[in-house]
């Protein structure tokens, strides 16, 4: 399986490689790929919730600003 | 005519008009060729004092009696003075000309009252500035700024037209490939901040894969000690993922809980590629 590539630009040298990642850049670049979709899942998630909830309120015939009224 | 050389005459010779206006009037500085001319016509009579101008190299020379030099105007500034290209001339004392070789790169000149000329090439002082290290396109899934000099007092980055290959991926920045969870970013003032809670520095909002209009500007603080928390701030608009007509703007402070110089700058999104984009690293002075 070909690895992501990465761009090294030494500011000492002025060199430019452009090369996959190491095994171990590459442990890393997926625990962060895994971090990075898992806050995309929670981010939806709550969205959806949000939603869910809200039309669970119109069911009811009630408004957020009914249910701030009675403090909840 | 100038430049017939010398003439031996003997007794009983008729001086005619064309000798006095060849070898007299126009000739009270020979005028030769060459040196090599001259050598072969005054071979047998060279004299001390006499004068000659030679063709080929446009200088004036006088025989001293054992050789010929050149005459030397004590009011004129001879060529032989300067050495090398950005050489200039200047004086150390009343009428005392000197040469003063070019200086480093980028080195300005200034006096110096201690220096035998009383100048100096010396780096400018004060005013600071934003020297231009590197233009990186933004390639694959990260580019990183590697070895970079110690010897300035902030960073600057500036990205250009950041675009992620994948919708809504926002830009990510790490230092010194350090991946723990060590930065936290605050978006306004925060009292009671806890512990660091990324992974990285978020820059951007999501961004969009389609058109990107975004620009970043980042500023790295005194990056290069080593004994505090380094800090940076990033302002950043970023062409909306949903709505490509419409800009997002967010303007953070960042913490990286680390003391150690940074010495390399990581740019990444925060998933995949970047399909295109420029980012520029400055040493701010």
């Amino acid at each position: 399986m070909t690895k992501p590539m990465i761009r090294i630009h030494d500011t000492e040298t002025g060199q430019i490689i452009d090369r996959e990642m190491t095994d171990d850049e590459f442990k890393i670049y997926e625990m962060e790929q895994k971090i990075e979709a898992d806050r995309k899942a929670a981010k939806l998630k709550a969205e959806n919730d949000k939603l869910v909830a809200q039309s669970k309120l119109e069911a009811l015939g009630l408004t957020i600003d009914e249910l701030k009224a009675l403090g909840l | 005519m100038a430049g017939a050389g010398y003439k031996l005459f003997s007794t009983g010779d008729v001086l005619s008009a064309s000798d006095v206006n060849t070898y007299l009037q126009q000739q009270t500085v020979m005028v030769f060729a060459s040196a090599a001319a001259r050598t072969t016509a005054l071979s047998s009579v060279l004299a001390e004092g006499m004068v000659s101008y030679l063709k080929d190299t446009d200088v004036v020379e006088i025989y001293t009696g054992a050789a010929w030099v050149s005459l030397d105007d004590p009011n004129a500034i001879q060529n032989s003075i300067v050495d090398a290209k950005g050489d200039i001339i200047t004086a150390t004392a009343d009428n005392t000309p000197a040469r003063l070789a070019i200086g480093a790169n980028a080195t300005v000149l200034t006096a110096d009252s201690t220096t035998a000329t009383g100048l100096k090439w010396a780096a400018p002082a004060g005013g600071g500035g934003m020297t231009l290290i590197a233009t990186t396109t933004l390639s694959g899934s990260s580019i990183s700024w590697t070895s970079i000099a110690s010897t300035y007092k902030n960073l600057v980055v500036v990205v250009q037209n950041y675009k992620p290959a994948t919708n809504g991926e926002y830009l990510i920045g790490q230092f010194n490939t350090d991946t723990g969870t060590n930065y936290r970013d605050v978006a306004a003032s925060a009292d009671a901040v806890g512990a660091a809670d990324r992974a990285n520095l978020t820059v951007s909002f999501e961004a969009s894969n389609s058109v990107s209009n975004s620009i970043q500007y980042w500023t790295i603080y005194d990056y290069a000690n080593s004994t505090t928390y380094k800090q940076a701030e990033t302002i950043s608009w970023n062409t909306n993922k949903t709505t490509t007509t419409n800009m997002n703007f967010i303007r953070r402070n960042h913490l990286w809980y680390s003391a150690a110089a940074i010495t390399s700058v990581q740019l990444k999104p925060s998933a995949g590629n970047f399909t295109s984009g420029t980012a520029l690293l400055y040493g701010v002075s």
